[in-house]
């Protein structure tokens, strides 16, 4: 009995991620709702850090998952891994939804209320361990930039800017705006190679 | 563009912070027949760099009516409409939407119509199955619910068969309790440290806050091992370690090797009984000892 437990037990993690694609692929639904379960927070967080707005964001997440039906078997695995793959598509909806809105002050207003979402639960407890480590990871080196850096890298991916928008936007000279992208990618890099990652 | 103006460019390309004309310039370059200075591996570690930024946000669940949406969106739209409908549906009855909804679409659960030794294995299987995600647990859950009354007072085979699913489930139990622990703010969360030698080993502490707060271990890439125990200690100051419960092997650690997931969790009486310096695995022969034998892990709660 335990044998055939052991055969049949999924992988959990990026194999895991990847037999739930190639399901998808095939047109199984189920699949599609156990990547949701999975992902569908990471996918939320990321759409709600660059909309600052619950409902826009979670359209945003219905419109992920519609897309991952829909493209599944346009995966790559060679391109990055399938979560990477997802969040690329909440965060260019997202970003895309950010620049057809009419007024920025609304998201201005709303960011305190993002702030106060709870963690949620994630199905897999040693997943959600494993991610919470690389949160606390990520926002260190984060934090250990400095702050105009780390201003011009989330400008950049979260809200979709280019160094000239950056510049507009901060007030910086552009070349000042492309030495801190530079500059701070790559002590971003040198920090989480330090710990083996990436 | 040369290799050097293309790697001083490359952060800002993986960040989407190019303007289109450098953009199109940068990926000349890349598609241009080389040789090039590593501006490949320079736009690989900058791209790997900004995958990570988004594990920096803590997640965010949706609520209920995205799934829905979800759903009703795949119903409605392409030429697909009927099969996305069946395989939506499907999935929805998969996820314990709503109990004793009947289920629909392609059936996942093979055995329904099999008795005795095969029924409980696929239970116990599915039971597994479900540690892919929550949706599933919901539904396996049942269905081992339903496979477990029937089975119940059978044969010693059977009743083995009970006992293991019987395992099963309390690990599920507490693997869900692992999870609603660590979405409450105050959890901390320990990493072990391997002892010299075992370095294959990993396992996290999962403690919650207060006088009243539970501690759940759980380890990965442990290997079933015939006669022996991972047993858990509770170490304070210089007192002998004290004996606090078992880890059980789970998926991938079976009779034929390899490695898998075990849980266990503090004696909660053990914990109960003072602060704690230190948690620590060893393997024990079956039964476990009263002082550890072989120490795989510790994990310091202060420092």
């Amino acid at each position: 009995l335990l044998g055939l437990l052991g055969i049949v037990v999924a992988a959990a993690g990026p194999g895991r991620d990847l037999a739930l694609l190639e399901r998808i692929a095939r047109r199984d639904g189920r699949a599609l709702r156990a990547l949701y379960e999975v992902h569908s927070s990471r996918a939320l967080a990321v759409a709600l850090r660059v909309l600052r707005d619950r409902a826009d964001a979670e359209d945003v997440v219905q419109e992920t998952f519609v897309e991952v039906w829909k493209r599944a078997a346009e995966y790559d695995p060679a391109r990055g891994s399938a979560v990477a793959w997802l969040v690329t598509i909440a965060r260019t909806r997202a970003i895309d939804r950010l620049r057809a809105r009419a007024s920025l002050a609304r998201a201005e207003g709303a960011a305190a209320n993002a702030q106060l979402e709870l963690p949620a639960a994630a199905p897999e407890a040693l997943e959600v361990v494993e991610q919470r480590r690389a949160r606390e990871r990520i926002a260190a080196a984060l934090e250990s930039l400095p702050a105009e850096q780390r201003r011009a890298i989330e400008l950049a991916y979260y809200e979709g800017l280019t160094h000239r928008e950056i510049a507009a936007r901060t007030g910086d000279p552009l070349g000042t705006v492309k030495t801190r992208v530079r500059l701070g990618m790559e002590k971003l890099a040198a920090l989480l190679q330090k710990e083996g990652r990436p | 563009m040369n290799c050097a103006e293309f790697q001083e460019l490359a952060a800002a390309l993986a960040l989407g912070a190019l303007e289109a004309e450098e953009r199109a310039a940068c990926e000349r370059h890349l598609a241009g027949e080389g040789p090039h200075a590593g501006c490949e591996e320079a736009l690989g570690r900058a791209r790997a760099v900004a995958a990570r930024l988004p594990d920096a946000l803590p997640p965010v669940r949706p609520g209920d009516q995205v799934w829905r949406a979800i759903e009703a969106r795949l119903r409605l739209e392409g030429s697909e409409t009927e099969a996305a409908a069946a395989a939506v549906a499907g999935s929805r009855a998969g996820a314990g939407a709503g109990a004793g909804a009947p289920r629909r679409g392609r059936s996942w659960w093979p055995v329904a119509a099999v008795v005795g030794w095969a029924a409980a294995a696929a239970a116990a299987a599915a039971l597994v199955w479900v540690w892919q995600g929550r949706a599933e647990l919901e539904d396996a859950a049942d269905e081992a619910e339903r496979h477990l009354t029937s089975l119940r007072g059978a044969d010693t085979a059977r009743a083995d068969c009970v006992r293991a699913l019987d395992a099963l489930r309390d690990d599920v139990a507490l693997h869900r309790d692992a999870v609603a622990l660590l979405a409450e703010p105050t959890t901390r969360v320990v990493a072990f440290a391997p002892q010299p030698g075992k370095a294959s080993y990993r396992a996290s502490a999962i403690v919650g806050a207060g006088e009243h707060g539970r501690a759940i271990v759980l380890a990965s890439a442990v290997a079933r091992a015939s006669g022996k125990a991972y047993q858990l200690w509770v170490i304070r100051g210089k007192a002998p370690p004290v004996p606090a419960g078992f880890l059980r092997v789970l998926d991938g650690g079976g009779h034929g090797g390899g490695t898998g997931m075990a849980i266990g969790e503090i004696d909660p009486a053990v914990l109960g009984a003072g602060p704690a310096d230190a948690f620590a695995v060893s393997l024990e022969p079956d039964g476990g000892s009263e002082s550890p034998t072989e120490v795989l892990l510790v994990g310091a709660l202060k420092g």
